[in-house]
């Protein structure tokens, strides 16, 4: 009989290993918990247009999830949990998208890869006192085909030619599927300016179409990129790259199935999946030979403590007492100017270039700080606020008066004449920042809901003041008549929702000891070993870089020694494309 | 001196509170009476001197402002969105074909599911005691909030300046709402939200009247399916041209 495989999550890594199973011939099952609005994606004709566009007010009544009503988080800093406080926040905790396509329909979809240093981070720079910094189970070179693989699949617009040395050195590769598309003028602003200061500013890594690639047209640059579902395809990700070649190879996908629980046999091992269908209160059972875990690094983390058993006493896999910890999100910094002219960047695909300098770990303020390395990380050139938004960002200023708010919009600092740059820094893993159950806030499935204890290190404020300072000495050499930035530090303070930024890992992490991990290098829990985990959560270490390439990729690589053993899984992943076989 | 410096002026003097409040009053005294899709006719009065105060328009302000952009008709729609079929949450997709082209899409609500309506109804009109609307414990609803906060705010123009808040001169509107505090100060910040959302968000929703918001910012909507060329993206518009001079000249002075 077919083994049957059940995929908690249809995002980025659940789409991926549901791809490589069904097209090995696997029974496979897709929970998603939201809706999809995709269309046609398991028309072989090909895709029709989804339901996504450019509509601000639908993004502020939470389409396409999570609803903060319907699916809150909470949240605590370390030391108000030491001090028995259960959540000084209820409401949006670094929420990601809840819906077919998971992250990737907000995506800006850039993807940049890891660093050799990524995953060497521990024996290459030492450890840090009051951080879990570790190594990889397995180093870039193992990952290399599975990049050049998902790369092909997701068509991926890049330039060899302008991408630093530095760069290759760390993260070596071939050319790019295609062309980058015309640079945004603000980037090219940056870019310059960078030059002048000894930056090496070059295109972004993204899977948007510059030209039309796997049945998808070229990107017409419409600007409702970064927090939108692109409303023509021409971006690839999840759904319309992976979860479509799943269907298409027989995969079945049930939308609005919120999974409840993975039920356990008594040595352990995953039997079943419990899931309430749409508003239904008693959750049914599907059995499962094999589960793929891939609901977020936060809701993967939830699932697997909701899912506590004989054999599991404190939560799935949790023999390491690890489950749920060392979570990391990015540590975010904002840097922006104010130039003297409109930029338009509401045009393009939000951020088109990027800094990668900021990447390179930096000694200096050892021995000031006592901390002996820093690292930031990518830092993001561009982006738009959108109307409203700009709106919001106005009242929430002290110094700008209700009574302003038109002579603002009209000169608009902080949309149209913003040059923007976004660090998104390494976040090293502590064990005091987690993710658990709340004690009593619920879902609107009724189920307790994920309660995050989060609070950066000294390394990300110090990384962060750092590269701070030095992003905008750029937007002052490119002629902004201001220029500030907002620390990560400052960003935790004023915003629940931890760093600013959705990146998330590290609650479910892979290592070769079931003493001080949770998963095995091709993310099967130590303990539970036909459960395999297939998304971030599987991350030893943030990574200084966007994530979801990486998630892609490390997904690829444990579907491949699900299906077809672990002697494939390290040479490389099979075609997932007839033709490509054949 | 043309209008819109001599309001500068008067802004960075703080003399605006001086001008008379006639203009206003006359303004919202024209807009049309009667009930809306939620709100009772004296409501939706005070909701629209609320939103004028927020975002003005003529002859306060050169350019249209919430009244003009109908955003006090945008945020009673949004209150008795479950009064219409299909309720108007979540605009359809993918295009409104507004820069020319075919049917728009945005105009064909998306059909709700049960959860969906269970959040919604639960969001706007409270939790009313019903078991399943109270997953974590009671919630007060948008309608509630709304007609509560109005209420406060003649209340407190009453209390204050013994008129109505749609007839407060300037000075005391802007005393009135600067000077806020407690559950009041809470509602202004949720009203000045969704005047937001109806002055800039797409008009398919009942505000954003010939969109007007977007016209005085310089902002294009949606500008789909046509996008836009490389040059637009790669290059300052022309009429830009000076003010990147004058960039390029500050960065050159900073360097030497």
């Amino acid at each position: 009989m077919r083994q049957h495989a059940v995929v908690i999550g249809s995002g980025a890594g659940g789409a991926t290993a549901a791809a490589v199973l069904a097209r090995a011939g696997w029974q496979v099952t897709i929970l998603e918990k939201g809706r999809n609005f995709f269309r046609g994606l398991d028309d072989p004709r090909g895709l029709s247009l989804p339901v996504f566009g450019g509509d601000e007010i639908r993004n502020h009544r939470f389409f396409p999830g999570m609803d903060t009503l319907a699916e809150p988080r909470t949240r605590r800093t370390p030391s108000e949990a030491e001090d028995g406080v259960e959540r000084s926040f209820t409401g949006d905790v670094n929420a990601l998208p809840a819906t077919v396509g998971g992250g990737t329909t907000h995506w800006d979809a850039k993807v940049p890869r890891f660093w050799k240093l990524d995953f060497e981070l521990a024996s290459r720079l030492g450890p840090i006192e009051g951080a879990d910094v570790v190594d990889w189970p397995f180093g870039y070179d193992a990952l290399s085909p599975y990049y050049d693989a998902v790369e092909r699949l997701l068509g991926v617009a890049g330039d060899l030619a302008q991408t630093p040395d530095f760069v290759l050195r760390e993260a070596p590769r071939g050319a790019y599927p295609m062309p980058p598309g015309p640079p945004m003028y603000n980037a090219l602003l940056f870019q310059e300016a960078g030059a002048r200061l000894g930056y090496r500013v070059h295109p972004f890594p993204e899977a948007i179409n510059s030209q039309p690639w796997d049945g998808r047209p070229a990107c017409h640059n419409c600007g409702y990129c970064s927090g939108y579902g692109c409303p023509i395809n021409a971006r690839g990700g999840a759904a319309v790259t992976f979860l479509r070649r799943a269907l298409l190879s027989g995969a079945r996908l049930v939308t609005r199935a919120m999974v409840t629980r993975i039920g356990t046999d008594a040595r352990g091992r995953a039997t079943h999946v419990e899931v309430l269908a749409t508003d239904r209160m008693t959750p049914t059972r599907i059995p499962a030979d094999v589960v793929v875990l891939a609901a977020s690094a936060v809701e993967s983390a939830r699932i697997a403590k909701l899912s506590a058993g004989p054999a599991h006493s404190d939560g799935l896999g949790n023999r390491s007492g690890r489950l749920g910890r060392t979570l990391c999100f990015h540590a975010s910094t904002f840097a922006a100017g104010v130039m003297p002219q409109r930029l338009h960047a509401y045009r393009g695909r939000s951020s088109c270039m990027v800094l990668m300098e900021s990447c390179q770990p930096i000694s200096r303020w050892a021995g000031l700080s006592g901390v002996p390395w820093l690292r930031g990380g990518v830092s993001e050139i561009g982006g738009t606020t959108y109307l409203i938004d700009e709106a919001l960002v106005y009242d929430g200023l002290p110094f700008v008066p209700r009574s302003q708010h038109k002579d603002w919009m009209r000169s608009s600092p902080l949309r149209d004449r913003m040059l923007g740059v976004q660090m998104l820094g390494e976040d090293l893993p502590q064990l005091a920042n987690r993710v658990d159950l709340d004690p009593s806030v619920r879902d609107v499935w009724g189920v307790p809901v994920a309660r995050v204890t989060y609070g950066l290190h000294r390394h990300e404020k110090l990384a962060s003041l750092h590269w701070g300072l030095k992003l905008r000495e750029i937007l002052l050499a490119a002629g902004a008549e201001h220029a500030f930035f907002y620390p990560a530090s400052l960003g935790l303070v004023e915003n629940p929702t931890a760093n600013n930024t959705r990146h998330m890992s590290g609650t479910l992490r892979m290592g070769a000891h079931p003493e001080t991990s949770v998963t095995d290098e091709f993310g099967r829990i130590h303990d539970a070993p036909n459960v395999v985990v297939a998304d971030s959560s599987v991350f030893p270490t943030a990574g200084a870089f966007n994530p979801t390439l990486t998630i892609m990729s490390v997904a690829l690589r444990s579907a491949t020694a699900l299906a077809h053993g672990e002697a494939q899984a390290r040479r490389g992943p099979l075609p997932l494309d007839p033709s490509a076989a054949a | 001196m043309d209008r819109r410096a001599f309001l500068r002026l008067a802004r960075d003097l703080a003399l605006v509170a001086w001008l008379p409040g006639e203009a206003l009053a006359t303004a919202v005294a024209r807009a049309r009476e009667g009930p809306g899709a939620f709100l009772s006719a004296a409501q939706l009065g005070t909701l629209r001197a609320l939103c004028a105060r927020f975002i003005p328009g003529p002859p306060d302000d050169p350019d249209p402002g919430a009244l003009e952009a109908d955003v006090p008709g945008y945020i009673d729609l949004m209150l008795g969105m479950f009064e219409r079929s299909p309720v108007p949450l979540f605009a359809g997709g993918p295009f409104s074909f507004r820069d020319g082209g075919g049917k728009n899409a945005f105009a064909e609500f998306l059909e709700l599911d049960a959860i969906d309506e269970r959040v919604w109804r639960t969001r706007i009109e409270g939790s009313r005691g019903i078991p399943e609307r109270e997953w974590n414990g009671p919630v007060v609803g948008l309608q509630e909030i709304y007609t509560t906060g109005l209420a406060q705010l003649e209340r407190t123009s009453q209390r204050f300046f013994r008129r109505d808040f749609a007839e407060l001169a300037n000075w005391q509107a802007e005393t009135l709402l600067r000077g806020a505090t407690g559950d009041l100060r809470e509602f202004l910040g949720v009203a000045f939200a969704h005047c937001a959302e109806g002055m800039y968000g797409p008009p398919e929703y009942g505000g954003n009247k010939n969109e007007v918001g977007w016209s005085y910012t310089h902002w294009p909507g949606d500008h789909q399916p046509g996008g836009y060329t490389p040059e637009q993206i790669s290059r300052v518009d022309p009429d830009q041209t000076e003010a990147a001079a004058r960039a390029s000249a500050t960065a050159r002075a900073r360097r030497s």
